[in-house]
């Protein structure tokens, strides 16, 4: 059957259509995009299978312990300090406020300065 | 690159080398898109097609054992895909007898179609080649212009050897058909 010439001639006469150049990039994006999501979606799946094993573990735990419980008893420890401390607890309370001001003016003030270089 | 290369490339794709599914593009996208355009007859969709196949190709990849080249895993996808984008859309065809094909001998279909220099035949063919249905067309595409052998083309549409050899010679005969049909007119 290989022989039929006119067959062949004529399949070869018919327009040749060619892909267009950016084939090969968008489809390469558009499986980028795919492979993402498939990534993102066994993630999340391992976080729920994570998160059903962590709450699992904890109902069993928490069935074991069932013949324990009334035994417990929660009590708060009581902090007692001294008047000379306080006065120590606040200086070191200032201190640490002076110093958080200065760290949250110090990031605003670079962030608008990177973004103001940016934008020149 | 040979058959053992291609398989190292998609484990290493499949190992998460992502970017290495565009030596498959550029290697066999022209070749997938000038079957679908042949069957599809719309260049946009043909391309929109090939893009589909080749994503479809890209999820199943972890289906691919080898046993096949990926030339024709991705061939079968590829016609798997035009089948299925044509099934939404009716293309009314003139319909042919079939006793008029069965009364043409196989040698006036051998004899019809060996002379390639009679430009009213090519041109008649052209009109002939037209009239064929999606199956018929990518059986002659992929044995006449993408020369692969009959047991790649029965592995791509799923059919048998034997059932691929019948077909051709169906095809023959039904272009003779046409053919003097419409030299009658």
């Amino acid at each position: 059957m290989k022989q039929d010439d006119a067959i062949k001639k004529a399949l070869k006469r018919q327009p040749y259509a060619e892909l267009s150049p950016d084939f090969a990039s968008q489809t390469i994006k558009k499986i980028y995009r795919i492979e993402a999501r498939r990534r993102k979606r066994l993630f999340i799946l391992n976080l729920c299978g994570l998160a059903g094993a962590s709450s699992g573990l904890i109902f069993l735990a928490g069935y074991l312990m069932r013949n324990y419980w009334h035994a417990f008893k929660l009590t708060m420890p009581s902090l007692n300090i001294s008047p000379e401390a306080i006065i120590q607890y606040r200086f070191g309370f200032y201190i640490a406020s002076l110093i958080l001001i200065l760290a949250i003016t110090d990031y605003y003030a670079r962030h608008f300065f990177f973004k103001k270089k940016r934008k020149n | 690159m040979n058959h053992s290369d291609e398989i190292i490339y998609i484990k290493r794709i499949l190992d998460g080398e992502t970017h290495l599914f565009s030596y498959f593009l550029s290697q066999y996208g022209n070749a997938v898109f000038s079957l679908i355009v042949r069957i599809i007859d719309s260049k946009e969709d043909a391309e929109e097609l090939t893009q589909d196949a080749f994503v479809k190709a890209y999820k199943k990849l972890n289906s691919f054992k080898g046993e096949c080249s990926f030339y024709t895993w991705v061939f079968r996808i590829a016609y798997n895909t035009a089948v299925s984008a044509t099934r939404k859309t009716k293309v009314i065809l003139p319909v042919i007898d079939e006793s008029i094909i069965n009364r043409i001998s196989d040698e006036d279909a051998i004899a019809a179609f060996e002379e390639n220099d009679n430009e009213n035949l090519l041109m008649q063919l052209d009109i002939a080649l037209a009239q064929l249905n999606m199956e018929e067309k990518t059986l002659i595409t992929l044995y006449y212009n993408e020369n692969r052998p009959i047991a790649d083309i029965a592995s791509i549409m799923n059919l048998s050897a034997d059932n691929v050899k019948i077909k051709l010679y169906r095809i023959r005969k039904k272009l003779f058909a046409i053919i003097s049909a419409n030299t009658q007119l």
